[in-house]
Parts: structure tokens; sequence; C-alpha cells
């Protein structure tokens, strides 16, 4: 489709005199006046849209040609016509709008961030946040010419994902952060945050000693049972946690039938035995799968060369299982420092901060809980982020069963 | 020298049994078979990998058959070239040095002579991973071979590599065992490999031992129907054998009489290779030394250099080679009457099954 230089002079000076009018105040029957800044202003952004209608006219086709107008006419109603007080919004809005319009990525954010403005008030920006990267990933993966069935597969698990997500997301950015400085100098809030991460990073080296030689033995032998013992070390993320934390206080709490030897109620002991419990499985199961990748013949070669079974281990599938069992390190901590049922009967105090988090939130009400809850999630999701950047620059990937010849 | 005594082991319904099997110093024998014969067990009871139910294994006169495969000196070399991905190529070779301090000096010697041995020195700061799968294959060579191993072990090293490839490390395998004289063991279910690399040939069927011996002795006197049918003799024919006055053996086969060695009377099986078989338009004239066979082309197979007939004879198909030019120009085709000779000397009278 293409128009002639002289078409758009003609519609420009249809325009001017429509603003001129406007501007002289002839056209006193209209809904709603305008002041003549206001005119003006919106005289030069339909000017620009006219004129980017123009250059594109030149290179799209006729389907998102048509289309373009009707984004603007959106634009105009909420920004400009509905909500008077976004006026000066919708002259950004709009200008953004006719220069995005050539580039697709920029137009589909765009978009999307006009849509969480018009349909996720009060929350906008995270609404933009999720639904952005939705349309980042989806659009990422089109480009690189997958199927029309597996950009709908990623694009569909995303977006119900991103719902998941949002009230994290908005619980985070709606706070400010002299509120979240003031909650963490609250000596109640440190200390549980300290007891939280000194018994999570506790409980995932005792978890170290013992599961990776136990997931190095499941992964090197094979014995009838094997399957029942593999199953057994689900368990813990199947049991709830509540009932975790009656059956060790029954076991060795305080009243328990091994009370008098072994008491571990109400002691940072008690937390991290209830820590242990439940977040063992993802450290056993990661460092399993580690070490059935590394192929034995590695190790059978390393024999032949002279090193014995645990030097073989040592120097050749310990190295090569490390990256995987460093991510088991990483899922055993976050859940260990996100437990709260079975931590809270077992030993109520010394409090962690999840432990808090409920407490306050039971007892003092929500607007309580919610700075301690944030100091919380922002602190664990730090230490995460960090620990996955430690991985991706201390451990490599190595190609291990499937090694290409 | 390596020797195998009685060595048995059972794994499942599967039985490997090596009443005796002794490999000379310096010596390149080959075990032959096909996949499930048991080739890699035997192999990987000779690393220590896989302990014997019973029967010994002694190194040099020694009993090894107790010892863990870090104490008896082994190199070994599998299909994927099984390089430690954590270490850069040079580390991969020098692995076993670590565990022999006493003769670290020797070893970084010989190390450093199979680097120029297999042309290992441009690739020795790489990563494992950027190598391409013949490169892989000659540091694996190098590090097995780098401890100066009594016996080196290959357990079908060449059985992932292109062609070319393939070909190239052949030759470099047996240029390097040419110059170092290590004891090796190969097993491979590839017989032109066999044939190509070996000194000796073990065929190895169903957990036995089939035939062992020289290649040329394997390959013109196979000692059983399923070696002659494994090495690619596709003609094993009935014939029948008689003795005259003087003791001279002669073999039946349909209409003619010649004289060959056998040392059975009556029914017989005898081979004869495909291209041993002469193809003829005509009647052939009658000679002492050669078997005249009528029969009709029954299929025509296309293999390039050479056609690949199979003729219906009295005695059964026989399968004969023949140049392209030579069918086409004589005229023949499909279902042709033909005659086959068969040489005296090409014919081998298998023995008895007992």
């Amino acid at each position: 489709m293409n128009f002639r230089r002289s078409d758009f002079v003609a519609m420009a000076g249809l325009l001017l005199l429509l603003h001129a009018l406007l501007m002289i105040g002839e056209l006193r029957g209209l809904p709603f006046r305008l002041d003549h800044f206001t005119n003006a202003a919106l005289l030069f952004t339909n000017l620009y849209f006219l004129y980017s209608g123009y250059l594109l006219s030149h290179r799209l086709a006729a389907f998102r040609l048509a289309l373009y107008p009707l984004g603007y006419a959106v634009l105009l109603y909420v920004f400009f016509l509905r909500n008077p007080d976004w006026r000066p919004l919708f002259f950004v809005l709009g200008v953004v709008y006719c220069s995005a319009y050539r580039l697709p990525a920029v137009l589909g954010l765009f978009t999307v961030f006009i849509l969480s403005h018009i349909f996720a008030q009060p929350h906008p920006w995270a609404a933009f946040l999720v639904l952005g990267s939705v349309f980042a990933v989806a659009y990422m993966v089109r480009r690189k010419a997958y199927g029309w069935f597996h950009v709908t597969a990623l694009t569909f698990g995303l977006a119900i994902f991103g719902v998941l997500l949002f009230p994290i997301i908005c619980f985070v950015l709606l706070d400010s952060p002299q509120t979240i400085l003031e909650t963490f100098s609250q000596s109640e809030v440190a200390l549980a945050m300290k007891t939280s991460l000194l018994s999570a990073t506790i409980c995932t080296l005792i978890v170290l000693v013992f599961g990776v030689p136990l997931a190095y033995g499941i992964a090197r032998t094979n014995f009838r049972g094997k399957t029942v013992l593999e199953t057994a070390i689900d368990l813990p993320i199947l049991i709830p946690q509540s009932a975790v934390g009656v059956a060790f206080l029954w076991v060795v709490g305080a009243k328990g039938f091994l009370g008098g030897t072994v008491n571990v109620g109400g002691t940072l002991a008690g937390v991290i035995l209830a820590q242990m419990f439940v977040s063992a499985p993802f450290l056993i199961k990661t460092a399993i799968t580690s070490f059935e990748a590394v192929h034995p013949h590695l190790e059978s070669v390393a024999r032949s060369l002279g090193a014995s079974p645990a030097g073989a281990f040592w120097r050749v599938s310990l190295p090569l299982a490390a990256r995987g069992i460093f991510v088991g390190c990483i899922l055993t901590w976050a859940r260990a420092i996100s437990e709260v049922g079975s931590v809270a009967i077992l030993a109520y105090y010394p409090m962690t901060a999840p432990v808090l988090v409920f407490s306050r939130s039971t007892q003092a009400g929500i607007e309580q809980a919610r700075p301690v809850a944030i100091v919380l999630i922002l602190t664990c999701l730090w230490i995460f982020i960090g620990l996955h950047f430690i991985r991706s620059a201390a451990f490599r990937r190595f190609v291990g069963r499937t090694e290409q010849i | 020298m390596i020797v195998l005594s009685n060595l048995q082991k059972s794994l499942g319904s599967f039985r490997l049994l090596i009443e005796q099997l002794e490999i000379q110093p310096g010596e390149y024998l080959v075990i032959l078979g096909p996949s499930g014969a048991g080739k890699s067990v035997l192999l990987l009871t000779v690393a220590g990998l896989i302990r014997p139910d019973s029967g010994q294994l002694f190194f040099n006169g020694g009993d090894v058959t107790g010892l863990p495969p870090e104490k008896r000196d082994v190199g070994l070399v599998f299909q994927e070239a099984n390089l430690f991905p954590h270490l850069t190529v040079a580390k991969n070779i020098a692995f076993g040095k670590r565990y022999r301090r006493k003769r670290a000096a020797e070893i970084q010697q010989r190390v450093e002579l199979l680097i120029d041995m297999l042309n290992i020195r441009p690739l020795l700061y790489r990563t494992v991973e950027g190598l391409s799968g013949g490169e892989k294959q000659r540091v694996a060579i190098a590090r097995a071979l780098s401890i100066g191993p009594t016996i080196l072990l290959l357990d079908e090293p060449l059985g992932l590599l292109d062609q070319n490839t393939r070909e190239e490390l052949r030759k470099e395998l047996r240029r390097v065992h040419d110059e170092l004289r290590t004891t090796t063991l190969h097993v491979t279910h590839d017989r032109s490999e066999a044939f190509t690399m070996a000194d000796r040939i073990a065929i190895l069927n169903e957990g036995r031992l089939a035939q062992v011996g020289p290649r040329e002795e394997i390959f013109t006197r196979p000692a059983s129907e399923f070696v002659a049918r494994f090495l690619g003799v596709e003609n094993v024919l009935d014939a029948f054998a008689e003795q005259d006055a003087s003791g001279r053996t002669f073999l039946r086969i349909g209409e003619s009489r010649l004289p060959a060695p056998s040392q059975y009377q009556g029914r017989v099986r005898f081979c004869v290779r495909p291209e041993d078989v002469s193809l003829h338009p005509h009647v052939p004239p009658r000679t002492e030394a050669a078997a005249s066979l009528s029969g009709t082309v029954k299929s025509i197979e296309d293999r390039g250099a050479v056609l690949r007939l199979v003729v219906n004879c009295p005695v059964g198909d026989v399968v004969v080679l023949c140049g392209k030019q030579q069918f086409l120009g004589s005229g023949l085709s499909c279902s042709s009457s033909v005659w086959l000779r068969l040489n005296a000397a090409s014919i081998h009278v298998l023995p008895r099954p007992d």
C-alpha cells in the first residue's frame, strides 16, 4: 500500500484545520474542552502519528498497517478521553507508540505495558514485570523459528506461572527501602534472620557430608530393594511438615521417649534436625543424578591407570559431579531456610525468620508480618542468585555420559 | 607372557569359559566375535574390572587373579575415548604418573615419546571437549600406554570413528605397536580390522574360543562352519570324501572328482571363498585340479566393481563374485545356465563337529 506525498499533505492540512478550529473555540458542541497548551500538544502528537503512518505505509503489509490506527485509537480513548488526568502520559505514550511500531519486540513490550496499566490497577508495574517477561520469552522463542506448538506450550505455561508469582512480585515491589531497613534493625528480626541463615547453612553441610556418599553408593550399585530405598529418600517431600514436627517431638522432644537422653526440642539442634529431614532429599536426589551421569568407564580407566576406588572417586567422579552436587546444596539450603511447619513444632525457639513471620501473622496481624516477610524474601533471593552465579562461574558443565566422539 | 587358564564367569544366562589362552610378549592378539560373544567380558576380566568365578590369570608368571586393576598395570581404551573431561589433554595423559612416583621420570620420558609418536603435541593444552573423535582416541591410546603397561587392552577402540579416521588410526595403532612392542589384546567384531591389525586372531563365540591361530591360518583353514561363515566364507557345501588304494583322498562334488586333502571319509562339508570360484558361460575343459559344476544364475547383486551372483547348483546355492565387465561381456543374465569351477587348492574341508 503506498500513499503519495500529496495524500499525507492533504491529511495534515485537514488535521491542522481541525485543531485550529478547536483552538479558536468554534466547536463548542464538543463533549470536552481543551486548553490551548493541550490542544497544541495533541496537534503535534497527531502530526507525528500521521507522519509515522506515512513512513510505515511504504514498508508494512496492509493488515499490520490497518492495526496501526487501531492501537492509536485505544491509547487515545484510554489515556486521553477516559482519564483526563493522564493526558500528559498520553502524549508520551503516543510518541513512543508511533516510534515503536516498526519494531515488533518493542511494540509488544509497549502493548504489555499499556495492558497492565489498563487492567492491572493498582499494581501495573508488577503486572508489567510478569507479563513483560512472558512476552519476552515467547518472542525470543518465536524468533528462533520453533513451531507454533512449542511456543504456545511455553507461553501458556509461563502465563499461568506468572500469575502464581504475581503476588510475590507485588509484595516485594510495594514496600519502600526505608521500611525494610527499619525492619532489619529490629533486634528480634535480625536475630531470627541470623538463626535462619546459620541453621540452614549447618543443615546443608551436614546433609552434604552424608548425602554425597549415599548418593554415590546408590549410583554405583544395583541391588534388590534399591528402588525401595530411592522411594524412601523421597519420603520427606511427601510427609506433611506438621506431621514431621510431631513425629520428631514424640521421639526426641522433652517428653519424647528418647527425651531423657536426647532432647532437641527448643534448641538450635532441633531446628537443624527438622530442616535436615525436609531438605535432605533435594541434595541426595541431585547428587545421584550427577553421579549417574559420570560414565563408569571413566572410573575404570582411572583404576587401570593406578587409582584406587577412593582415588577414582576423588579425582574423577567427584569433580565431574561437583556442579550437580552444588546445585543440590542450593536447593537443600533453600528448602531448609523456608521450612516452617516442622521447625515451629519441634523447636519454636530459637525463632527462625519464617517462624517469626508465621507467629506475627497469627498474633500481631499481617501488617506486622509483612516487612519481615519481605526482608526474608529479599535476603533469600539475593543469596540464591549469588549461589547460582557462583555455580556458573566456578563449576564448568561437563559432557558426561553422552560423550560425543 | 599373559596366560588365561580355565577362566569362568557367569553373568545371567551368559557364561564365559576360556580353557587356555596364551598371549606371547609383544604379540598383537585380536579377539574377534559377533556381538554378545563375551569379548568385552573377557577383556574386563583381564583388566581386573570383572572378577572371574573360577580360573586363573597370569601376567609374566605371576598370578594376578585376585589383584584389583590398579595393581595390574594394564592400559585400557574403550570405544568412547573416555577422556577425563575436567582435565586438559596433557593432564589426561599424565594421569597415571601420580600413582607411580618412583618411576615418574621414566613415565615422563615415555609420555614425551608417545606425544610425538601419536602427534598429540598441538593438542596438549586443549580441553577434551573440542577434540575430534580421532584425536580423542589418540589421546586415550597415549594415556593407556603412558604407564608402560604389561598389556594394552583395546575394547573396539575404533568402533565409533568414521571410515577414513578409522583406517588412519589402524595404521597408527599398528605402527605404535611395532615400535613399542607392547603386548596387546584388541577386541572387535570387525573382521577387516582384525586381519589388518593382528598377529594372531582368537575367534570367540557364545563365551568360548572357537579357534585361535595366526591370521593366515584362520583365514584359509577355518576350524568350523561358524568360523567360516563369520569370516565371510559364504559357500559351505556338501561333498563325499573317499580314498583310493594309494591313500590319496578325493572329494566328489556333484559330478566331479578332484584330489583334495581330507582327514575324513564319507559325507563331509567343505568351504570355498566366493572370490575363489570362477564363472564360465560354457563347459570348461576338464582338469585334474578343478571341479566343474553346472547351474543357473538365481540372483545378481551389484556391488560396484564386482557382481555378487547366487548360482543354483545340484550341491546347493553357490555365491560367486564376478567382474562386472566379464559377466556382461559374455552375454549372461539372470536365470542363464553357467558353469562354475572350484580349484582344489582353494577348497578347505571343515573338521567335523564333535
